[in-house]
Formats: structure tokens, sequence, C-alpha cells
């Protein structure tokens, strides 16, 4: 607040008139537009109130039709991800499998899988460097992924304690660094 | 509970997994939105929009070329070519903070952490169906309001040229008053 008639209270209205902020930013202008989606929707009333249930059948059926077709690109990206570790891949060629399969992997219920190209990932890209992993590290995410590849639905105890030993491995080499 | 009829909006998908681009188009059909194109990058994308007008964008963050906050920023700044209000959807596997920071900056409506699922992704439909925001416009910004909570208990410097428009001098000091209050 600045007393009335001041300097600065003058420079605030002269601002505030120029579309400027009492701080000095510009201000924002703000738009209401029409809806024009609901408008496109003859029974908008039906969106209230979370999906219907056949709604959410159909999504799930669709996700599930395309689990089927996803399983064999699934594996070759499984395959093709162990082959760059052992060979050294440099992190440029190992980010975009690792990254596909821990989406993909996630959405159609193969979580381990998910989590251990999560890992994977978040250590490519704490590192964003030219060099490969080290090979020993580089063969215990090949051995999981191996491991994980087949493995479909909720994570045992048996598999999370493969994360959170993976989680310790990518720790490590934050610390240590390449 | 009834099937909302969408058979009328037009969705744009970009991503550059074709997979990802499939199981998108897989369950928008799924709610009944057949007209769903797709593009493999931000530059393909934003050509589809030029020429398209599709009614809601899904777009991946992370994508080749021009990449998804590219062309969200792309979409809001070309005026005239592509309609800057055009409800997006971003779709990614980046689910950190600054990422959903950069998205929401960018101008992007709703944010969707990968792996998706099928309620998640209706949820983000219905959301900037039922509930566009307003459209904001500064000298940094231009998007939907980033301000999804109600803030008439604000206590500080208004930025918006309507917030400020009324003062007063009452007792001495000037008031620059909100108008929601």
């Amino acid at each position: 607040m600045h007393a009335k008639n001041s300097p600065e209270a003058i420079r605030v209205i002269n601002a505030s008139l120029a579309g400027q902020s009492e701080i000095g930013e510009e201000m924002e202008t703000v738009e209401h537009q029409p809806n024009h989606l609901l408008l496109k929707i003859p029974n908008p009333e039906a969106l209230q109130g979370g999906p219907d249930p056949v709604i959410l059948m159909r999504l799930e059926a669709a996700i599930a039709k395309e689990r089927k077709a996803y399983l064999g690109e699934m594996s070759k990206d499984v395959g093709r991800l162990i082959e760059a570790l052992r060979r050294g891949a440099r992190p440029g060629e190992l980010w975009p499998i690792a990254h596909e399969l821990r989406c993909m992997a996630g959405t159609y219920a193969y979580p381990f899988l998910s989590q251990v190209a999560q890992v994977l990932c978040a250590l490519i890209k704490k590192h964003q460097t030219s060099s490969a992993l080290p090979g020993e590290e580089a063969e215990v995410f090949a051995h999981a992924l191996q491991r994980a590849k087949g493995h479909k639905g909720p994570m045992e105890p048996k598999e999370e304690a493969v994360i959170q030993g993976l989680r310790k491995i990518a720790l490590q080499r934050s610390a240590r660094s390449f | 509970m009834a099937i909302p009829n969408l058979s009328a909006l037009g969705v744009l998908v970009a991503d550059d997994s074709n997979q990802m681009r499939r199981l998108l188009t897989a369950m928008l059909n799924a709610i009944g939105i057949f007209n769903v194109e797709t593009a493999p990058d931000g530059r393909e994308a934003f050509e589809r929009i030029k020429m398209r007008r599709p009614d809601i964008l899904i777009t991946d963050a992370d994508m080749g070329q021009i990449g998804g906050m590219e062309l969200v920023r792309s979409v809001r700044r070309n005026q005239d070519t592509t309609g800057p209000y055009l409800p997006i959807i971003m779709v990614t596997g980046h689910a950190e903070q600054s990422w959903v920071e950069d998205a929401r900056d960018a101008g992007v409506n709703e944010f969707l952490a990968k792996p998706i699922s099928a309620a998640a992704l209706y949820g983000r439909v219905c959301e900037v169906i039922l509930n566009p925001r307003p459209f904001v416009r500064s000298g940094e910004y231009i998007g939907p309001d980033r301000r999804r909570r109600d803030s008439r208990s604000y206590q500080g410097p208004k930025r918006r040229r309507d917030d400020a428009s009324v003062t007063s001098f009452d007792d001495g000091e000037i008031q620059i008053q909100d108008k929601r209050s």
C-alpha cells in the first residue's frame, strides 16, 4: 500500500493502466471462451459423475487387445536392450528402448519390467554422458530385464527386492559418477 | 448411467511411439471418438492441426524433431493458423515435477503420466470438455489459466489487468481490489 498521491502511488496507477503489475511484471489478460466442445455433445450430462461401467469395460477390452498385439514387440525390445547393454552401447542407444519399455510395459500390466526399465532410465538420465555403463552394472540390468520379461501382474517381495537392489546400484553410481 | 455421445469430436494423437499411437487410438475409439488422426512428431502434428483443426490434441512430451513442449508453444502462439484455444492433454513417461511445471508453463490443459490407465484417460478427456479453464495471455504466457485453486483468499500482488482495474483511495491508501472478492 502507498500513501495517497505519493509518487509511488501515481507510479502504481500508471503501471496498472498500462497493464503492468505492482511489481513491474506485465499483467495477464483473461479470456472466457464459449465451450465449443460441450456444444458438440448431444448428452453432456452423461459425462458427469465418472465413467459408465460399459465405457470402462470397452476401454479395458481395447487395452487388452493392444496388449496382446504388443507382447511380441515387447519381447523383441527386451532382447534388443539386453544385447545393447552387453555390447556396451552408449546411453543414447539405450534410452529410447528403455523409455519405451518403461511406458508400454507398465500400461500393459508388466510392472516389474516397467520398473526395471524405469531404474535404468533414471540411471541413464542422471549421467547424460557418452560413456557406456560399466560391464558389471550393465550385466546386472541385463539379467534383471531377462527375469522381468515374462513377469505379469503385481510384484511380489522377491521382485520388489530386485528393484531395491537396482536402485541401490543406481544410487551408488550416482555418487561415483561415470 | 448413460453413455456420452462423443462421436462429433475429432482428436489428434502425436506420439513417436507407434505402440502408443495405436493404444491411444484404440482407447479413444472405445469411448466413442472415431475421428482420430495420428502424427509421429511435433512437426507433422502442427501441420495436421493447421489443416484439420482437431477438437483435442493428445501429445507426447518427448518426441524427436519438434517435441511436445515445442508443439504446445507453437499452437498457443500461432493464433491465426492453429487456434490457440485447442485443448491439449500431454501424455508422458516423465512424471517428475519439473516436467509437469514445464508442461503447465508451455500451455498444456491436462497432464497424464504414463503408464496410462483407462480411467485416467477418460477423466482427462471429460475434464477438458466439462471444465475448460479461462484463457490467459501475458507477455510470457499464453494458455489455460494455471490457477486451478480458488484464490480468493490470496493477499499478494495481483498480476491481472482485470484484477487491478478497480482502484480507490479509501482511508488515504490506494486499494487495488480483486474483482472476484
